[in-house]
């Protein structure tokens, strides 16, 4: 006589510990199986982009460093050149390569974030805490760029809010020579050992055309193996004339699109980011950080959408002015919010703890999800 | 123990007037508590131990506050989980909730009454030490699953499930590593098998052959995986079950749960050395009772500077804690500050802690002291109990080292792997081991 087994609801969050902020899965279960998980988001809806039609251009600027928290810097580039492709406002090129240099940091420490987190989920402490002490040397450097460690309010349009301290990029390259043997360090205690590495080879495959179809976007599309970046394939800023790789999920790194490459890819992006940090310490240009305007911003009528790589993918801002100071209606599209609609595929057929790892992998946030 | 009221009975006339079965609960009474006494305190120690390691590994510090190195912190959180509200949830089964973690916490005593500390210092050498070692090991799973199934959480369930699969499989390799060393020493008298590896490093379980060398490996990874220790410790994987069973306890219920986990702790590394690492035998030397007679015999005129020494030893502490205190007082007076309340609580602390160590030794060498009229006491004393309890104490503090050590270093696996290690591997591995040591001493035995 078969045992007869009866379906589970298990309420996994808000307050789960790897739930990474506030989301909330509704899971069947038979036992450890999931046969279905719906996500239930919206824990930290702060409807943002209904702020953003309150408020004036320039104050809406803090807002953006909310969208995703782990890289304020990334969020803030977004939203300025957005309002600056718009108004025609022109940035000096010394405050270009500063943006750049600023946004492959919060890279770094937000992909630091990333790693780490996913390491703790599947169980090991120790790497998590090793990212933070990294993450906390970059931290340092941004407090004393621009007096905050986490949401850092540092672009202004046309410009940065202050120029760099003296000797600052020296402190940057010695941090660079500091985290890239770190992170081979890393790679030694975490990213290579066996057991990690069977908890997460073959786990939550995405396709190439599940992760299209799905509009995955940033690593996790890049783990897929489709090599998309906007960084070199639609420049903004100054990423036109860095040289940098764009990394792709491969073979090597188990099955192309399951939870072991989304680690790798972000990895090497870090690798890569390093990279992008030190060239922009050796051509930083001379001269004015901010072509300030007295006069109140105000955008002529019209419409743009301009999308950045954040760490965690596209991060699309789409913009209506009416000739007004504030927008009509300002939209944000960001990378957690597609990945997220992901799971409930993946989810059905796999156990609690491989859950737990996929969302590691999918590097959602809370925030970013909600806005 | 049997010896000890047999010996209380035949030497003191006291002991006679309070009868044979006044005299064996005396005693029972008296090794209950300094076996209670010090699985307290190798848990605390433990708990101490592990958090350091977590900071050095983990760059941080680590407990540094109270008492001296921080060394006292355990007693202080054991008072607050003993002060904090015992809270049980309003759907939980009340009498399963209130008893699992006591379920849970006998298991792990009850394993110290055949613990090994020293060629005497035993509280019963049972004729089935081992095998009454495994029986009260799954004590732990029946608290476990009761906790899991009474708390009325998914979670917990979820982590009472996960614990029973996976403490009775590994039972199994378990067992069979045990097995191996039964079949060697032939006997499963937990002292029978410490005697059967004398003579000497070579002659330890460890090394006599490859295949006790592999039962060691499978017998270390199932007993960290019967502990729920990373790992292997899916029944509390905080990031996937929250806490696993114990998500409902607080206080000292939950106090009872993480003694016995790190009670625990010191048992399968205790187990570890008396089967496999000679126990309290010293790593280059004989019998420890040999060189006792024979150090008697040499080292009688050296009596006298010898008890000198141990009471230095003993006052060392002491002096020291009171300089401390004078000097404390001397830097307040001299400030003409109120005397702060606070310095004298933590120096207190320490004095508390240094005089819980000594009572309970002293407590337990007290019961032996008299009976070994024959050799000078001081002898007894150092070749008997100080020398075979630091060498095992040391051994297993090394043992432990590596299961804290394997906390903070690698990451958990999934259950359905968990099973496989133990199924797919460690089972068959483990039976091949006990035929191949059963040729190997045809053989060469």
């Amino acid at each position: 006589m078969p045992l007869a087994t009866e379906e589970m609801i298990l309420n996994m969050g808000p307050h789960h510990p790897s739930t990474h902020g506030v989301l909330r899965f509704i899971l069947r279960t038979d036992g450890e199986v999931i046969y279905r998980c719906r996500p239930d988001v919206g824990f930290l809806h702060r409807g943002l982009e209904k702020i953003a039609e309150m408020v004036t251009y320039p104050q809406f600027m803090p807002y953006t460093d909310r969208i995703d928290y782990l890289a304020a810097m990334n969020c803030n580039l977004g939203y300025a050149i957005t309002v600056e492709r718009l108004g025609g406002i022109e940035v000096p090129p010394r405050a270009e390569y500063v943006r750049v240099m600023v946004a492959e940091l919060n890279r770094i420490i937000s992909h630091l974030i990333s790693v780490g987190t996913f390491a703790l989920d599947i169980g090991a402490v120790t790497p998590f805490t090793h990212a933070l002490r990294e993450r906390e040397w970059v931290n340092d450097l941004f407090e004393e760029l621009c007096g905050a460690r986490l949401t850092y309010h540092y672009f202004r349009f046309g410009g940065v809010a202050f120029d760099l301290p003296d000797g600052f990029l020296d402190r940057v390259t010695r941090f660079l020579d500091y985290f890239e043997p770190r992170l081979a360090q890393f790679n030694r205690l975490i990213s290579t050992n066996k057991i990690f590495k069977e908890r997460l080879v073959g786990v939550g495959v995405i396709s190439a055309e599940e992760a299209l179809g799905y509009a995955l976007v940033g690593p996790n599309l890049r783990a897929s193996g489709i090599d998309w970046d906007l960084r070199r394939d639609e420049p903004y800023a100054v990423y036109a004339d860095l040289e940098f790789e764009v990394p792709v999920g491969s073979p090597e790194f188990g099955e192309v699109g399951d939870c072991y490459n989304r680690f790798w890819v972000r990895i090497r992006e870090m690798e890569q980011s390093a990279r992008i940090v030190r060239q922009c310490i050796a051509r930083m240009p001379e001269g004015s950080h901010w072509n300030r305007s007295k006069k109140k911003l105000k955008l002529p009528p019209g419409e743009m959408y301009v999308r950045t790589e954040a760490p965690r993918g596209e991060l699309g801002y789409y913009l209506i002015s009416r000739g007004e100071d504030r927008p009509y209606r300002l939209k944000i599209r960001t990378g957690s919010f597609s990945a997220m609609s992901i799971v409930e595929k993946l989810a059905s057929g796999i156990m609690v703890a491989d859950l737990v790892a996929l969302i590691a992998s999918l590097d959602v946030i809370a925030p970013e999800i909600d806005r | 123990m049997e010896n000890l009221v047999d010996e209380l009975l035949r030497e003191f006339w006291l002991f006679q007037r309070i009868g044979s079965i006044g005299t064996a609960a005396l005693v029972m009474l008296v090794c209950g508590v300094a076996v209670l006494n010090f699985f307290g305190l190798i848990g605390g120690l433990l708990t101490f131990f592990e958090r350091k390691l977590a900071g050095w590994t983990n760059s941080r510090r680590g407990p540094n506050r109270v008492g001296p190195y921080g060394l006292v912190q355990f007693v202080a959180d054991g008072l607050k989980l003993v002060l904090k509200e015992d809270i049980i949830p309003a759907a939980a089964d009340r009498s399963y909730f209130k008893f699992a973690p006591y379920l849970v916490l006998l298991g792990t005593t009850l394993s110290f009454v055949v613990i090994p500390f020293g060629p005497t210092l035993i509280i019963s050498d049972l004729n089935v030490g081992v095998f009454y070692l495994l029986a009260t090991g799954s004590f732990t799973v029946v608290g476990l699953i009761m906790a899991g199934w009474a708390s009325n959480n998914k979670w917990s369930l979820l982590g009472g499930m996960r614990s029973a699969a996976q403490i009775i499989s590994y039972e199994i390799p378990n067992a069979l590593a045990i097995l191996l060393v039964v079949l060697m020493s032939g006997t499963m008298s937990m002292q029978g098998i410490i005697r059967a590896q004398a003579g000497g490093m070579h002659h330890w379980f460890l090394f006599s052959s490859p295949f006790s060398f592999l039962a060691f490996c499978i017998y270390f990874i199932s007993a960290v995986a019967e502990i729920n220790r990373i790992p292997f410790d899916i029944p509390e994987a905080e990031s996937e079950l929250v806490a696993g069973y114990n998500i409902e306890y607080s206080g000292m219920r939950f106090g009872a749960f993480f003694a016995a986990e790190f009670g625990n702790i010191y048992v399968v590394s205790a187990v570890a050395v008396t089967c496999f690492f000679g126990g309290w035998q010293l790593p280059m030397l004989g019998e420890t009772e040999d060189l006792g007679r024979v150090g008697a015999a040499v080292g009688r005129f050296l009596a006298g500077p010898a008890v000198l020494m141990l009471v230095m030893i003993a006052a060392a502490p002491c002096a020291f804690l009171a300089w401390k205190a004078s000097r404390a007082f001397i830097w307040d007076m001299r400030r003409k500050r109120p005397l702060f309340p606070s310095r004298f609580v933590r120096l207190n602390s320490e004095l508390l802690f240094l005089a819980f160590v000594f009572a309970s030794m002293a407590l337990f060498l007290a019961l032996h002291l008299p009976l070994r009229s024959r050799l000078p006491v001081i002898y007894t004393l150092i070749f008997v109990y100080l020398l075979p309890f630091l060498a095992f104490f040391a051994k297993a503090m090394l043992i432990s080292f590596v299961i804290l050590w394997w906390r903070w270093t690698l990451p958990r696996l999934r259950v359905d792997q968990l099973m496989g290690v133990c199924w797919r591997y460690l089972i068959p591995i483990g039976f091949v081991c006990l035929v191949g040591q059963g040729v190997w001493l045809c053989l060469f035995g």
